[in-house]
């Protein structure tokens, strides 16, 4: 069904937020996820709400974002929360979400997704500035709002989006129970609403919402041309990626400026590892270790292992990297990481023909296999798969 | 290997005569299967069959030990090929360890060319406990392949 919710005050925002207060006020869920700020600063984090007058510091729709929620969403149903959760996903946190049920890491039980054709984000200091602006010291949200879903952002605007949206393969709900379709859509009357499974069903009509609405007419187009967009500009960035760090050297000069903060790693949504091997004894060397390797070269760089790890997480990551771009986003250091993930990984998960996040009943490439698959790669001679 | 102190941007096969032309010496590390390809070794050296002494043997109790982060370490390291072995389809001694193996094998071949470590330079290859003239063919067949490419590029310089 495709449920029609007329916008209150001509205020997207606004007309969000009493959405979510409804949903808890009619007890269709218990609780909510959505951004909201903290302590009216213009971070925007997700949070958990149960009290449907905690709406007003809500950000559902904004160009902020700081945490991919998916890793949340599995902390709140790694057990049974007793509970229903109505959890507002950007898409790129639904994959994630979804990668990490493939885990056992959480699973859908207590759960509705709802999901948005997406806002996109802006990087941390495009979103400082935009954020600076207007009263509240949030922006204006309405008009970004108005904005992306009228005429998609492009990397030639004011605002350029991040630049793993700017690459970004689904910026709309796949996989979600309830799909909020705002590309195209007459925003100042309407936010189209379509419930994709059952529990979606069960959520609008608690709301009272009827099969009322349509998905607006121009949105497929515009999400094809979007994503003949973004498919351009993926390629464009995965060329950079090749000539940036095509060779070992290219991929020194490329980390040169990593710390081994491992910021990246945290905040990455799909690095899985419950504890990193990088934190533990097996990268712990001894002294000597050190000197002989000072010894081989005339010089050893402290901390070393740079480039090992940032290998390791692409060999961990390379079929599951939902390219959020969070790891960009945390980088002290400015290093484009996002790029070099999002550009190797979608290479690399061709060879599985897997797609993150597509579908739920499709296995982790590397946690299966078949008798009889991949023959090519074994032997001397073998025809290469490069 | 030469203990050469040297820049990365001095670093070539010239000044490292380890790296140069036909005295190239690659060094290849061969993670082989305690069940087979490893007992394989052990026949061709009971058996005198000679092989390239380039090659470095990590003798593992099954190739779906082989995490690809040993892998990747062999080749920040220094190594110029790396070799995983095991038994084949149907003969693993932990039923499927080789299967899971391949996927790993296939992923790394995606991942190490990106960044210059050719595909050509990492192999898989089934090998059983009595093919002793195999393991010696492929050892050899492989130090041969590899001294045509010549040195990987992190032979030639440090990873940071
Ligand atoms: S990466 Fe895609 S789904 Fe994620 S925020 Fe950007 S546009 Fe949205
Ligand atoms: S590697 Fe970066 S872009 Fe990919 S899922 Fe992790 S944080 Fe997101
Ligand atoms: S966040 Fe940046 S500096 Fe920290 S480990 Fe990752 S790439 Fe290196
Ligand atoms: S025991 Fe030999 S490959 Fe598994």
């Amino acid at each position: 069904m495709i449920a029609s919710i007329q916008t209150k005050n001509q205020s997207i925002t606004r007309t969000l937020q009493d959405f979510f207060a409804d949903l808890l006020k009619t007890g269709a869920v218990d609780a909510v996820l959505v951004p909201s700020r903290i302590s009216k600063s213009p971070y925007v984090k997700p949070c958990l709400i149960t009290s449907a007058d905690q709406m007003d510091q809500t950000v559902p729709l904004g160009p902020g974002f700081f945490v991919n929620a998916g890793p949340m969403v599995s902390r709140l149903t790694r057990t049974r929360a007793d509970a229903t959760i109505g959890v507002w996903l950007r898409p790129c946190e639904v994959r994630a979400f979804v990668e990490l049920t493939k885990l056992r890491q959480g699973g859908r039980q207590d759960v509705i997704i709802l999901s948005m054709d997406c806002p996109m984000a802006l990087s941390r200091k495009d979103y400082e500035d935009w954020a600076a602006q207007g009263e509240g010291g949030l922006g204006d949200v309405d008009k970004w709002i108005h904005t992306v879903y009228q005429k998609p952002v492009t990397k030639a605007d004011a605002w350029p989006v991040a630049r793993a949206c700017q690459v970004c393969e689904s910026p709309y709900p796949v996989n979600a129970d309830v799909s909020v379709m705002l590309m195209g859509a007459d925003l100042d009357k309407e936010i189209p609403v379509r419930a994709d499974t059952e529990k979606g069903e069960k959520l609008l009509a608690a709301l009272d919402l009827t099969d009322n609405g349509q998905e607006p007419a121009q949105r497929k187009a515009m999400l094809a041309d979007l994503t003949a967009d973004r498919t351009a500009a993926f390629q464009a960035m995965d060329e950079e990626m090749l000539v940036r760090t095509g060779s070992i050297d290219a991929l020194n000069r490329f980390f040169s400026a990593c710390v081994n903060c491992y910021n990246c790693r945290s905040v990455c949504p799909v690095c899985y590892c419950k504890e990193c091997v990088f934190n533990t004894d097996a990268v712990a060397y001894a002294p000597a270790q050190y000197l002989s390797w000072a010894d081989k070269w005339g010089q050893v760089p402290m901390p070393n292992d740079t480039v090992f790890f940032h290998l390791t997480r692409l060999a961990h990551i390379g079929c599951t990297c939902v390219g959020c771009g969070q790891c960009t986003l945390a980088c002290p250091s400015q290093i484009p990481v996002a790029d070099l993930f999002i550009s190797v990984t979608r290479n690399v998960r061709k060879a599985f023909d897997y797609v993150p996040g597509r579908d739920d009943a499709e296995a982790l490439p590397l946690s299966v296999f078949q008798e009889s698959e991949f023959t090519d790669i074994v032997g001397m001679g073998n025809k290469e798969v490069t | 290997m030469t203990q050469t102190v040297m820049e990365p941007s001095q670093a070539s096969p010239a000044k490292n005569p380890s790296l140069a032309g036909d005295a190239f010496e690659p060094v290849l590390i061969a993670f082989v299967c305690n069940w087979c390809t490893y007992t394989a070794a052990d026949l061709a050296g009971t058996s005198r069959l000679t092989y390239p002494d380039n090659v470095r043997l990590v003798r593992v109790m099954c190739t779906g030990m082989v995490d690809p982060q040993y892998v990747i370490k062999a080749f920040l390291e220094g190594a110029d090929a790396v070799l995983v072995s095991g038994c084949h389809p149907g003969d693993c001694h932990y039923i499927n360890g080789n299967y899971k193996a391949r996927r790993r094998i296939l992923l790394l071949k995606q991942i190490l060319p990106r960044f210059g470590i050719d595909a050509k330079r990492l192999r898989l290859t089934w090998i059983g406990a009595s093919d002793g003239i195999e393991f010696a063919q492929t050892m050899t067949r492989f130090v041969k392949d590899i001294k045509e490419i010549g040195p990987c590029q992190a032979r030639l310089q440090p990873v940071i």
